[in-house]
């Protein structure tokens, strides 16, 4: 990984306050609960649901490669002997990291409004888990497209999983609807891949497919883009 | 970079990988398709006692599932309602739910409480979902599982009829995650 590169993304991004405004937005909802719980006296009344998670990935990981090569930036990086996957992991790893960080952020209030360590610390990790899988989708994603397209795909994803779910509810014939909840189980995963220790923690089975679908779908994403990233011609770029 | 090296080069270690990681996720995927791994009940469970007191407070009617450890379709119920993340907050925040687990078969005798809510309710089959007012008045029961959109559904509607018996009652913040104590499930 390029450390000159890991760094400079993570300045681009923070220096964007549309995206510090929406992960701010994010964070501070998320801490709400325990805010009001802390304001109201009511400490220690559980960790709320949370999926601010895969928000901050989307936050921060749109357009990671897309308004890249729409500024005409690589043009300039690739000048430099630099492998490509190099500039993408480096890349990837700065916004992934970044929404990891800040999906963390909401239970220090989680901490202080007397919830369990240990709960918190699961909670979290699956929250910074969810904000690495859904940055690494949009890694992939902004590969295909110039720009900030690559939301317009997962909207676009998501809406068709949403029509599958409701065909799978409403079909009339028992193979259609099967086809659909099926296609819709084994597609979103593809889409907002997660893994979910506070099920771990407690008492759920351990799934060793959970843990190769995460791993599987980060992996692939991240191919995709190095393989879209390689197919770029640029002028004076070195071979 | 080598200077043999080409900059579009990808490590064939990656590839490898992928091609390793993707095989392993079907072969998971069958493999836990016939021995699916537990599951995490998401819904904060009470003793049927306590979520007597605790419907009275907070104005909530009561969800008492009525179950048994043998039971199949309770299994899927537990898996495709309770587990999951939002069918399950929509419980805790309508009802105070209540876990009912029938033991005749294991012990041959039920606790006192699980007995008295079975015969109350006249409970002949499991999985029983029914909803009852704080004080006790039935306002519906699902017998049988009927899949989660029918389930969800249904207690939906299940609310809004106590709702429209007792008009103060509201949704509410869920309560907070607890595993179901031992006593409401007739295991002490």
């Amino acid at each position: 990984m390029n450390r000159e590169i890991f760094l400079a993304t993570i300045e681009q991004r923070l220096r964007s306050p549309v995206r510090l405004a929406l992960a701010g937005a994010f964070v501070l909802f998320a801490a709400m609960p325990y805010v009001l719980a802390i304001l109201f006296k009511t400490a220690g009344a559980g960790l709320a649901p949370a999926s601010h998670g895969g928000l901050l990935g989307l936050v921060f990981a749109a357009g990671v490669l897309g308004q890249e090569f729409s500024s005409g930036a690589p043009q300039i990086t690739f000048t430099r002997p630099l492998p490509r996957w190099v500039w993408v992991l480096s890349r990837g790893a700065a916004v992934a990291a970044l929404a990891a960080v800040c999906s963390l952020l909401p239970f220090g209030a989680a901490l202080l409004a007397g919830n369990a360590p240990g709960e918190v610390a699961i909670a979290a990790l699956d929250q910074a888990l969810a904000a690495i899988g859904t940055s690494a989708v949009l890694v992939g994603l902004s590969s295909l497209v110039p720009g900030l397209t690559d939301l317009a795909l997962v909207a676009g994803a998501n809406i068709g999983l949403q029509i599958l779910g409701v065909v799978a509810q409403v079909a009339q014939k028992d193979t259609v609807r099967q086809g659909a909840q099926w296609l819709k189980d084994h597609a979103a995963p593809w889409f907002s891949p997660t893994l979910e220790f506070t099920a771990l923690y407690h008492g759920a089975g351990f799934s060793p497919h959970a843990v190769l679908v995460y791993a599987s779908t980060a992996l692939f994403w991240f191919v995709v883009a190095c393989a879209m990233v390689n197919r770029k011609e640029l002028s004076y770029a070195t071979d | 970079m080598r200077p043999t090296e080409s900059a579009r080069a990808l490590p064939v270690v990656l590839l490898v990988a992928l091609l390793l990681l993707l095989a392993a996720r079907i072969g998971t995927a069958l493999w836990e398709a016939k021995n699916p791994p537990r599951v995490y009940d998401r819904v904060s469970w009470l003793a049927p006692a306590a979520a007597i007191d605790a419907a009275r407070q907070h104005r909530r009617p009561i969800l008492y599932e009525f179950s048994a450890e043998w039971c199949g379709p309770c299994k899927v119920l537990e898996r495709e309602v309770f587990s999951d993340r939002d069918r399950a907050a929509v419980i805790n925040t309508l009802f105070v739910p209540a876990k009912v687990v029938d033991r005749q078969r294991e012990e041959g005798v039920n606790p006192a409480m699980v007995d008295s809510l079975q015969k109350r309710y006249q409970i002949d089959a499991f999985p029983t979902l029914l909803a009852a007012t704080p004080d006790g008045e039935e306002i519906g029961r699902i017998v049988g599982y009927a899949g989660p959109k029918a389930t969800a559904d249904s207690l939906q509607a299940f609310f809004r009829r106590a709702m429209q018996r007792r008009p103060g009652m509201a949704p509410g913040m869920p309560f907070p995650m607890t595993p179901p104590p031992d006593t409401a499930q007739g295991r002490s």
